[in-house]
């Protein structure tokens, strides 16, 4: 896919950052001039600390390199007290090591490599370890979804984009179902993304795209899919909508981008309903301290309209346990209970008495689900809307 | 003369790609360095694991190959770039004219590039480069810091800087 971007240097005064984005590869110090005029304009606006921010920033010479590093080894001269914080990302694979390596030549310079830990609960939710459960989910939620897909414009022959494609298993059923002309999966789990890969080539498919990448800075043509979805993603982000955008960004006018997201809340399990809502009420706090929305799922009609998209559509998945199969939606649960009584918990402090009482209304949604009398639902919402001709 | 030989494969690696460009098209622009190495990139990475990540590693690798042949400034005459892959690598051979001075050149810049001890010597040279960066530095780097391998080879008045790039 071509995808080259030309540079651009950007200096945000409020945010005391200089972004730069695309390919910085000069000739010489000639060359490199305008970008240390910015750079020197900045440092001489701001107070205290500098920000460089490389996220977008795919190529860079080692002429380049050279001289940043001469920047700022004046910038220690001539502003002794400020301190430059260069943002990397590990998207962009020779930067951690070429900027850790500047950060231990310079005592001005601090290195923060910002998606180590760029949204609550990422060591947890990119574990290979979620692998089957993730794989249990989308059984569940794909035999729901396929045909609600076509009600939201996704058709044959599509340039599609899935954006946090987890284990890739959404792309490889969209791929055998609506043949797209071109198909990329983007996620920041390496795990997952190995993962797909190999179930990719073990049911010999060679068409899909798998790319390690960050949602919020994704290295994608702008105006370039029909179809954009991006599943059970935005919920667990505490920035929705910087990942928002850049789904619209890539977007073709006239394409549609396309969400699932829960309300957690509202999970139901009938008989022992106050024990289960108490419970799942609980994990939207505990998870709402970390930054995540797990009730996300409905404001994504009002996300899309502010986003400008057009045609917005939305509606509720019917997943139930008199339409699911008993044993995955139990596994999920059973998943959901481990996660938020261990990891979860932990994160935020929860005392013994709370935790116990969390996985008791855990247990009582299984014992809904698997009772011959019992009731219970988990809804997910979706939503999408389309991005307007011009 | 072999400075550094590229890392032995059983069978040799399999050609992927090669291109032929005057010396003199290459002088016209100094963003043919980025333009080539950011073609041969995307078409060697594009049927491989995450396409976009091998393409921005293999481009910036091969840039700076460029960059130092540019600078090099060999004669009149083709540059031909030859891209092949073993199991673990892509390996990339750039031949050029290469006459006395210049092979004198590649032997000492690569020489110095290709020792054990190159990222000890790129910290403590490092420093020195905000002054004055030698021609090799670029090629340093890649050694001392990116794990890429660099190899020369000479073969009747053409020189043959080998990269060789594990695929992950």
């Amino acid at each position: 896919m071509e995808n080259e971007q030309p540079f651009s240097i950007r200096f945000h005064e409020n945010d005391q950052e200089v972004a730069l984005a695309g390919s910085l590869r000069p000739a010489g110090p000639e060359d490199f001039a305008p970008v240390r005029a910015h750079l020197d304009h900045a440092a001489d606006a701001v107070r205290g600390v500098l920000y460089l921010n490389f996220k977008r920033l795919r190529y860079l010479n080692h002429t380049g390199f050279v001289e940043l590093a001469r920047f700022i080894a004046a910038c220690a001269q001539r502003h002794p007290a400020l301190k430059l914080k260069l943002v990397v990302s590990s998207v962009v694979p020779w930067a951690p090591l070429r900027f850790g390596f500047l950060g231990a030549q310079f005592g001005n310079t601090i290195v923060e490599q910002y998606d180590r830990a760029f949204y609550p609960g990422q060591g947890v939710i990119e574990n290979d370890q979620l692998v089957p459960v993730l794989r249990t989910q989308t059984n569940i939620v794909w035999s729901h979804e396929r045909e609600l897909l076509r009600r939201h414009g996704l058709g044959k022959r599509m340039r599609i984009a899935d954006i946090c494609c987890g284990i890739g298993d959404f792309a490889v059923l969209v791929y055998k179902e609506f043949e797209p002309e071109y198909i990329v999966g983007v996620d920041h789990s390496r795990p997952f993304l190995q993962y797909a890969q190999q179930i990719a080539r073990e049911f010999g498919i060679t068409d899909i795209e798998y790319q390690f990448g960050d949602a919020t800075h994704l290295f994608l043509p702008s105006n370039s899919f029909d179809f954009v979805t991006s599943r059970l993603a935005l919920q667990i982000f505490n920035d929705p909508a910087s990942i928002l955008r850049e789904l619209v960004r890539i977007c073709k006018p006239g394409g549609r981008v396309y969400l699932t997201n829960e309300m957690t809340a509202h999970n139901y399990g009938y008989p022992r309903h106050e024990s289960v809502t108490w419970t799942y009420q609980q994990a939207v706090k505990i998870a709402q301290s970390l930054g995540m929305d797990m009730n996300f799922g409905p404001k994504m009609f009002s996300q899309l309209t502010d986003m400008g998209l057009e045609d917005v559509r939305m509606e509720q998945l019917p997943i139930t346990n008199n339409n699911t199969a008993i044993d995955d939606f139990a596994r999920v649960i059973e998943s959901w209970e481990e996660y938020v009584t261990g990891e979860l918990s932990a994160a935020t402090q929860q005392p013994p008495e709370v935790v116990e009482r969390l996985r008791m209304g855990f247990r009582d949604h299984v014992y809904a689900i698997r009772s011959r009398r019992g009731f219970a639902t988990w809804p997910i919402y979706v939503a999408s809307g389309r991005k307007p001709e011009r | 003369m072999t400075s550094e030989p590229a890392p032995p494969s059983p069978s040799g690696p399999s050609p992927i790609l090669t291109l032929r460009i005057s010396v003199r098209g290459l002088y016209d622009s100094w963003t043919h360095c980025q333009r080539l190495a950011d073609y041969i990139a995307r078409f060697v990475a594009s049927d491989r694991f995450d396409p976009e990540q091998l393409t921005t590693r293999l481009s910036t690798y091969l840039n700076e190959v460029l960059e130092y042949v540019f600078r090099a400034r060999p004669g009149d005459g083709e540059i031909v770039v030859e891209v092949g892959r073993t199991d673990e690598h892509v390996i990339a051979e750039l031949t050029m004219p290469a006459d006395e001075a210049l092979a004198a050149r590649l032997r000492d810049d690569l020489g110095r590039v290709s020792q054990p001890d190159a990222r000890a010597r790129y910290e403590a040279e490092f420093q020195a480069m905000l002054t004055r960066a030698p021609a090799e530095a670029g090629l340093l780097e890649l050694v001392a810091l990116h794990g890429v391998k660099l190899g020369l080879r000479e073969a009747g008045g053409a020189g043959v800087i080998v990269l060789t790039v594990p695929h992950e």
